[in-house]
């Protein structure tokens, strides 16, 4: 099913995640958000980068090099887990913000408050897909047998960024109620990084406590990426079926919370 | 026959306000940890009650009131800003909300790039923009300053492109807050020129204002909104010496 068509069974329910008709709207402040991003200083571009690349490199020193992790390819792993979860913090701390952010402007012209959470997931989207071939250039430096199974990326992609879109979207409305969260999701955002296979491997977790991993709608998504840059080949259905089951979850959940939270919004800033 | 462009049937307006309500996770884990689950005592605020209005299209209207009477509500619930409490706003055409100018401008980019920001703001596509294009450059008498990244604009240069955008983008509808006339005073009446241009055109303008030159001269219908009312609605001369008695008491 496409966005579209999805839109257009959500429409009469009065829910409209995916902004229908405003393109050209969505794509001046998409634009925009990339150009004050690259344009404001000279490593601007750059920074967008160095960053995860500096966090790879330290986690790469401090798990491979001091305490001798030993699994195959790390640099692409942790490179590849960073850049995936750089993607989601970002968003989702940055969505949960935009639309009391923007107070200012929604309370001057009508335009959906879902636009700005949106807007800021594919501003992040678009940078992840830049990133990307660095991804793959660290795999193939890491001798990693890159192969058919990429072409898998495209579906972890949409649901990468559908769970993530859709988390922040619910953020971003109940943030509006409970103002705290700014203070409290820095933590959570610190801890989900833990409850992730990032930095580790889902095979170093005891085998009956790995269901508790599943919980984590990040997990299968991080372990089926790594299954491709890293290991070069296919991921388990499983993993695929949880992915698909995660983001219809998270979606239909940020569904609700529009519907009885995230009416009329502009009044309740 | 003049067909309606604005129809506002029974509309009201009424603000709900939750007195200490819980605003943080802390304050509803402590209230659940004490057994008790409250989102505070409701106030609620009316500001329009069962206003009744039809505004033709063509007409040039001034909307009137105090401070907090309720214009810009209205201004927003027209422009679906806001929606109504109760009662309905049926809008026949479509409508250029301009409550600000420059809303949504980015200091970084250049004038020329908030022009297309600005004008996608507001709810126009990439044609209507490509098409207004050269009348805006040139209304704004920017030259070449167009490229010039807009946090360096002066408060005047601001207002002439804002002012120039809103006014070349085709809109059949036009909200708009007289506060919105300023720069210096060449500029000033070049705006209110366009906008009687503009009304010249056929389109349906909507006015907020204070009583200024710009009523008089240009409004043909005059709305006073008051305690949350619509008080007169006519001539504009009455209209003025309304709203003036209604401030001055």
């Amino acid at each position: 099913m496409t966005f579209q068509e999805l839109s257009r069974v959500l429409q009469p329910f009065g829910l409209d995640p995916f902004c229908v008709g405003k393109k050209f709207l969505i794509f001046n402040l998409v634009s925009k958000n990339l150009k004050v991003k690259y344009r404001k200083s000279a490593l601007g571009a750059l920074w967008t980068l160095l960053v995860p690349i500096a966090m790879a490199l330290v986690y790469y020193f401090v798990f491979k090099v001091i305490l001798k992790v030993q699994l195959p390819h790390y640099l692409a792993f942790i490179v590849t887990g960073i850049f995936i979860w750089n993607f989601v913090a970002m968003t989702l701390l940055e969505g949960m913000e935009s639309i009391v952010g923007n107070w200012g402007l929604l309370s001057k012209v009508p335009i959906p408050t879902q636009i700005f959470p949106y807007v800021g997931a594919l501003t992040n989207l678009v940078n992840l897909a830049i990133s990307f071939p660095i991804l793959i250039a660290v795999s193939l430096l890491s001798g990693v047998p890159l192969g058919p199974s990429l072409i898998l990326i495209p579906f972890l992609f949409i649901n990468l960024f559908l769970i993530t879109y859709s988390l922040s979207l619910t953020f971003a409305i109940v943030f509006v109620y409970l103002r705290d969260l700014r203070h409290i999701m820095g933590i959570i955002i610190q801890l989900w990084f833990y409850a992730t296979p990032v930095i580790y491997n889902e095979s170093m977790i005891p085998p009956k406590y790995t269901w508790i991993l599943y919980l984590n709608p990040y997990s299968a998504l991080i372990i089926s990426f790594h299954r491709i840059l890293v290991d070069g080949k296919w991921p388990n259905p499983s993993e695929i079926i949880t992915i698909a089951m995660w983001s219809f979850i998270t979606f239909f959940f940020s569904l609700m919370i529009q519907k009885f939270l995230g009416q009329q919004l502009i009044e309740k800033i | 026959m003049m067909k309606p462009a604005i129809q506002i049937q029974n509309l009201t307006k009424t603000f709900k306000h939750w007195a200490n309500r819980p605003t943080s996770i802390k304050t509803l884990l402590i209230d659940a940890l004490k057994g008790r689950f409250h989102l505070g005592e409701k106030h609620e605020f009316c500001v329009l009650k069962n206003i009744n209005l039809e505004i033709h299209e063509g007409e040039f209207i001034g909307i009137m009131g105090g401070n907090g009477a309720g214009k810009s509500t209205l201004l927003k619930l027209i422009s679906g800003i806001y929606t109504p409490s109760s009662g309905r706003v049926k809008v026949h055409a479509a409508i250029a909300p301009l409550i600000e100018l420059g809303a949504g401008f980015q200091g970084d980019l250049s004038g020329y790039e908030n022009i297309f920001l600005n004008a996608a703001i507001l709810g126009f596509g990439r044609k209507a923009t490509r098409d207004a294009l050269p009348f805006i450059l040139e209304f704004s008498e920017l030259g070449e300053k167009i490229e010039m990244p807009i946090k360096h604009y002066s408060s005047g240069m601001l207002v002439r492109l804002g002012f120039s955008i809103a006014a070349h983008l085709d809109a059949p509808i036009m909200l708009c807050d007289e506060v919105l006339a300023v720069g210096d005073a060449g500029f000033q009446e070049k705006c209110l020129k366009k906008i009687k241009a503009l009304h010249e055109e056929g389109r349906t303008i909507i006015l907020i204002t204070h009583g200024g030159e710009a009523v008089r001269s240009f409004c043909k219908r005059c709305i006073v909104i008051s305690d949350q009312k619509v008080v007169f609605d006519g001539a504009v001369e009455e209209g003025v010496n309304t709203y003036m008695r209604i401030v001055k008491k």
